[in-house]
């Protein structure tokens, strides 16, 4: 009986095992440490932006903004990396991040603009702001410390993946663990229960389009440490590729679930399938069409069954 | 706001030993007179019933105390202080709670958190999940409940959650009177049996109850006093000693039926067999429900809200699934899956939401009678605006319904003459057999007896009716025959000439 | 006092198109130096005439309560696969049919989706969203990633949108067709009052006797559908295919269409207005170009126009 809760609980993880398992038996290339090293390098920021997701899927608000979201972070710390530092530039970047965070949490929480129209439109106009900064091209950074804290690792683990999992850890902590963390579920779960409890709702689903926006930005930071560059089109398909991590790692489109841990182990699942198809050569279009393939199978198999009953 | 003391903490001297006592509380809503001078007294501990007939003022008077609806006159004394209640919050820092049909939990979550939502125990900045588990275990244990505090609410049952819903209203201290209405509606007899301890034990603790019910045995069983509410109005206040069954019976149903309902000429008792309904099932909502309708007949169908009516009849509609059940339509066999297949058969259902599913509101009244039969509308294939207009203009005097215009889109409209336009879209189409679910409700008087007037028409030109309904007077005015449902199946069977009102509530309860 | 104002706001806002059509007007004659001109005038025509077919379709979608992010990459689709095929067989009539398959086919793909999960709302953005990714890979692998050009000598091809007929550009008559087709079906057809019906009340439609979802999944048929005409008229008019060529279209088809003032339900919803959107749209983009603002800041200037109007749709609800 334990033994069934113990997998029932992890299934996610045990999938990433067998996943693992059956590539490093059948492609020798697996096993490099080049390899896993892309497999961490792959994580990071795609991990980092799946938890910003996820934070704005637990008060059930999705965030699909959160590929210009990145792209802007990315290219406004590219741009101030020269002039303050690459501290200051990655403080300033989020920061940034986070003001378009709290416009959309105002819009949709206070306003009660319909989430999804905020949502596109906000991809819209903050990608071309991105790509306006960039000067339509890409901003190279070229920085002694950014080139050491980018190159700096551990084996073939990146400096950037303990950054990441301390994320997780800090994410993980603030929602099992404090009073907010539990009340944005509840005002995912339901958001008249939650105000009937004395739960400010709005000003939760504000807060947490915040953080995730301000995750998002991190996201955008971490991904230049990978290319030394960044672009405002950057994050074109970060949608596709971050919402079946975080979907896989437990949350749901309604709002009120969400775990950290299962979302770094929906970004694992998710990264292997590309390193799988890469490794098997297949064409980075047909990538794209199985994105698009695994976003309606997770639409199917999550509404599915939940809409079984009702005939309309 | 009126903040009173816990319930566990007893104080001396209180004024009087009433818990709540209600002075003249009236409300209006708009051509509907809800409560007129309801007066009466709670005592402090007790378990008081409240017991009225559907649409008597029960629920006005529960949202009213608990916050959700504003009176118009009157005053509330809760422990001799009057109280001002304007929002749920409020009642619940005067230690009103309410347990509802429809529950306030969130299912995603666990019986723990929903308890203790917005206010989970903390040590040191971090949630004290050890002492959040033993918090849940004690009002759990209150209730006498032993489920694990961390068990997610959307795999509970419906009496669990109940139970659930009690324990989070005493996990506030300030609790100190508790209204459950209609707890027993959905539960099974062992599960009853559960509950009455759990109202006996309240009873130990010092909380206060009311409880709204039409279950007579049970009110005998565990409530000590009794108050009658009738058309808005309170009839008495009794000890439950010192009255029996008939007396509330008498209460709650002796009145003149000052209504007028318009007479039908003809008897249709010796009619053909027009719809036949064998064996319907569907769990947890009805079962082996078998009926038959004559041609030119009104069939009524009488009882308690929640006996199942609506989901029987949204079942032969083909709009909700079903378990199993067969349907003839004049003697043959017919299947019916959908709303689409029921009209080609000559069957439609008006719903009791008619907001939600009769209408569609943003469109225009000519659009919305013609939505079931556009093909009428159509001239060579074409929808023809001006065959349309006349159509609808038609059926706008047919049925006297009031309206600037046609193209005023309908969710502005009254109603009444929102009800009218359901009726004129069916009217519209052939249909042989219609089924109104509550057809007056919320409609002010006079447009309840225009619609009235429609039926017999119907009934004039050869349609059969069945109509769902929670007015008695309603049911056992306009129907030839009614049957009464308990728990999803037919208690009763009657003629309505060798009926009377006492039958039905001796019946449905 | 306050009701009158209040009458007022919304005279305004329920022809929002309008108002932004003369405002524009006005703005592009003051502020810029060629408006006026035949020249930029005929330029304008031939701009929006893409938009206008994508928009008819997206109309229908919306009437319906529904979204489509995939019209853009359904264009693109359509166009990779017709121009290798029309150089290899020069019959225009095949290419047509197979153009409208495709679309069909994707557009089949979003309506189906819907019917399986009986969407509610919200659910139509994340299923044509992966449509989108789905018909953009396809059009990649097609097309290997490379562009195709119409061979010289399919003149007749390209005169689908070179010509004129008597003095109207043809792209101007495909859009007034493609138009014409979509009022048509919307206001004179059983299905295209079922779009309505859907759009503002599903259950209700269903408990008339309507397949509610069947409705739904066609309009997102004829969205497709749309996407294929459009196809044809943006290849016919660069004389190429390109993989990426109908990215970002569907922005501007959904801002047409709201901006004219269509919505979910809205019985006033139909082509002229969504006509007036689609002016206002090229206007915007037209006096923009006039003003040599880089087309970056213009869709952000698109994305703040397109949270304006729903902010005025909103306060309208409420």
């Amino acid at each position: 009986m334990v033994m069934k809760d113990v997998i029932k609980k992890n299934k996610m993880w045990l999938v990433g095992i067998v996943m693992i398992l059956l590539l490093a038996v059948t492609r020798p290339s697996f096993r490099t440490s080049y390899n896993i090293n892309g497999i961490f390098l792959s994580m990071t920021p795609n991990g980092v932006v799946a938890m910003g997701l996820m934070i704005s899927l637990l008060v059930g608000k999705i965030n699909i903004a959160i590929g210009s979201i990145m792209s802007m972070a990315a290219v406004i710390f590219a741009l101030m990396v020269p002039r303050v530092g690459v501290f200051g530039a990655a403080v300033i970047a989020v920061l940034c991040a986070a003001a378009v965070g709290v416009l959309h949490g105002y819009l949709i929480a206070y306003l009660r603009l319909n989430a999804w129209l905020v949502a596109m439109a906000l991809m819209l106009s903050v990608k071309g702001v991105a790509i306006q900064l960039a000067g339509s091209g890409s901003v190279q950074i070229q920085d002694a410390l950014f080139s050491r804290v980018s190159e700096a690792s551990l084996g073939p683990i990146p400096a950037s993946f303990f950054l990441y999992i301390l994320l997780v850890i800090a994410v993980d902590y603030v929602l099992l663990k404090t009073q907010f963390g539990r009340n944005l579920f509840a005002v995912g779960g339901s958001e008249e229960v939650a105000a009937a409890c004395g739960i400010n709702a709005k000003w939760l689903t504000l807060i947490a389009m915040t953080l995730s926006a301000a995750v998002t930005g991190l996201g955008g930071v971490l991904l230049t440490t990978r290319l030394y560059s960044a672009n405002g089109n950057m994050g074109t398909s970060t949608v596709m590729t971050c919402l079946p991590m975080v979907i896989l790692g437990g949350s749901t489109f309604t709002g009120g679930k969400g775990s950290a841990k299962g979302t770094v182990a929906g970004c694992l699942i998710i990264v292997l399938i590309t390193t799988f198809m890469n490794l098997f050569n297949i064409y980075i279009h047909v990538q794209t069409m199985v994105q698009g393939f695994i976003l309606l199978a997770i639409l199917i198999s999550d509404k599915y069954f939940a809409n079984k009953k009702i005939k309309v | 706001m009126f903040c009173g003391t816990p319930f566990h903490k007893k104080v001396g001297n209180h004024m009087g030993d009433y818990i709540l006592e209600v002075k003249d509380v009236s409300k209006s809503f708009p051509g509907v007179k809800a409560l007129n001078q309801v007066s009466f007294r709670v005592k402090k501990g007790e378990v008081h019933a409240l017991v009225g007939e559907n649409g008597a003022g029960k629920s006005t008077l529960m949202k009213i105390l608990n916050g959700v609806y504003s009176k118009d006159t009157g005053s509330i004394f809760i422990d001799g202080k009057e109280a001002v209640i304007n929002n749920p919050l409020d009642a619940r820092s005067c230690g009103i709670s309410i347990v509802f049909q429809e529950f306030n939990l969130v299912p995603i979550l666990s019986i723990a958190e929903n308890i203790y939502m917005g206010r989970l125990p903390r040590k040191k900045g971090m949630i004290d999940y050890q002492k959040l588990k033993e918090d849940t275990q004690r009002v759990l244990n209150m209730v006498g409940s032993d489920l694990d505090p961390f068990t997610l609410v959307e795999t509970l049952g419906i009496a669990q959650k109940q139970m659930v819903e009690i324990a989070k209203m005493l996990s506030y201290e300030e609790t100190r009177l508790i209204l459950l209405d209609e707890p027993t509606a959905t539960l099974t007899n062992k599960e009853c049996e559960v509950l009455f301890q759990v109202v006996a034990d309240l009873k130990k603790q010092g909380v206060t109850v009311i409880y709204i019910s039409h279950k007579l045995e049970e009110i005998f069983a565990i409530c000590d006093s009794i108050t009658i509410i009738r058309d808005g109005e309170v009839i008495e206040t009794k000890e439950v000693s010192e009255t029996d069954r008939n007396e509330i019976i008498t209460a709650m149903v002796g009145r003149e039926i000052t209504e007028v309902y318009p007479k039908r000429e003809g008897d249709c008792s010796e009619n053909e067999e027009i719809l036949r309904i064998e064996n319907f099932s569907s769990q947890g909502l009805f079962e082996d429900v078998s009926f038959s309708l004559k041609k030119g007949e009104v069939l009524g169908l009488a009882g308690l809200v929640g006996a199942g009516r609506t989901e029987i009849a949204r079942a032969i509609f083909g709009i909700d699934y079903k378990d199993s059940g067969e349907i003839y339509l004049k003697g043959q066999k017919i299947e019916i899956n959908s709303p689409a297949e029921a009209i080609k058969h000559g069957i439609c259902y008006l719903s009791e939401d008619r907001k939600l599913e009769g209408l569609m509101g943003t469109l225009p009244v000519d659009w919305n009678i013609t939505a079931a039969n556009l093909k009428k509308a159509c001239k060579s294939g074409m929808l023809s605006g001006k065959l349309e207009q006349q159509i609808s203009q038609e059926m706008v005097e047919k049925l006297r319904i009031k309206t600037p215009n046609l193209k005023q889109t309908v969710f502005n409209l009254s109603g009444g003459n929102m009800q009218k336009i359901v009726i004129g879209k069916w009217l519209n189409t052939e249909i042989d057999v219609f089924i109104f679910d509550e057809p007056t409700r919320g409609i002010d008087v006079g447009a309840k007896y225009e619609i009235y007037l429609l039926i017999n028409e119907l009934v004039k030109e050869g349609k059969s009716v069945i109509m769902i309904s929670s007015e008695l007077p309603e049911i056992m005015g306009m129907s030839d025959r009614i049957l009464v449902i308990k728990n999803g199946t037919i208690a009763g069977d009657f003629n309505v000439s060798d009926m009377t009102a006492r039958d039905f509530i001796e019946n449905a309860i | 006092m306050k009701g009158k104002s209040k009458n007022w706001l919304n005279m305004i806002s329920d022809h929002a198109g309008l108002v932004a059509l003369v405002v524009l007007i006005f703005v592009g004659i003051i502020f810029t130096d060629s408006f006026a001109t035949g020249n930029n005038i005929s330029n304008l025509v031939r701009q929006i005439c893409i938009n206008g077919i994508l928009a008819s379709g997206f109309t229908a979608v919306v009437i319906s309560d529904g979204f489509d992010f995939s019209v853009g990459n359904i264009l693109s689709a359509c166009a990779v696969v017709i121009i290798p095929m029309l150089n290899v067989t020069g019959n225009i009539p095949l290419i047509l049919l197979v153009s409208i398959a495709i679309g069909v086919a994707f557009g089949a793909i979003n309506g189906l989706t819907g019917k399986i999960i009986k969407s509610g709302p919200g659910d139509a953005y994340l299923i044509t969203l992966a449509t989108s990714f789905l018909a953009q890979g396809f059009a990649y692998i097609y097309s290997k990633g490379d562009n195709t050009f119409v061979d010289d000598s399919l003149v007749a091809y390209r005169n689908i949108a070179r010509g004129e007929i008597l003095g109207i550009p043809n792209t101007l008559l495909c859009m007034a067709a493609m138009m014409l087709l979509t009022q048509f079906l919307l206001r004179k057809t059983r299905t295209g009052r079922a779009l309505y019906m859907v759009g503002s009340n599903k259950v209700a439609t269903y408990a008339s006797g309507i397949n509610a979802h069947n409705i739904r999944t066609f309009a997102y048929v004829y969205s497709g559908f749309c996407a294929a005409i459009a196809a044809i008229v943006m290849t016919a008019r660069t004389g190429s295919a390109a993989p990426a060529m109908g990215m970002g279209y569907e922005g501007d088809a959904a801002i047409a269409t709201f901006i004219g003032g269509c919505a979910a339900g809205s019985y006033k919803s139909s082509m002229v207005r969504t006509l007036v959107g689609v002016v206002v749209v090229g206007l915007i983009t037209n006096i923009m170009n006039l003003m040599n603002i880089n087309s970056i800041i213009q869709s952000i200037v698109k994305g703040i126009i397109l949270i304006i109007v729903l902010c005025a749709q909103q306060m309208k609800k409420e």
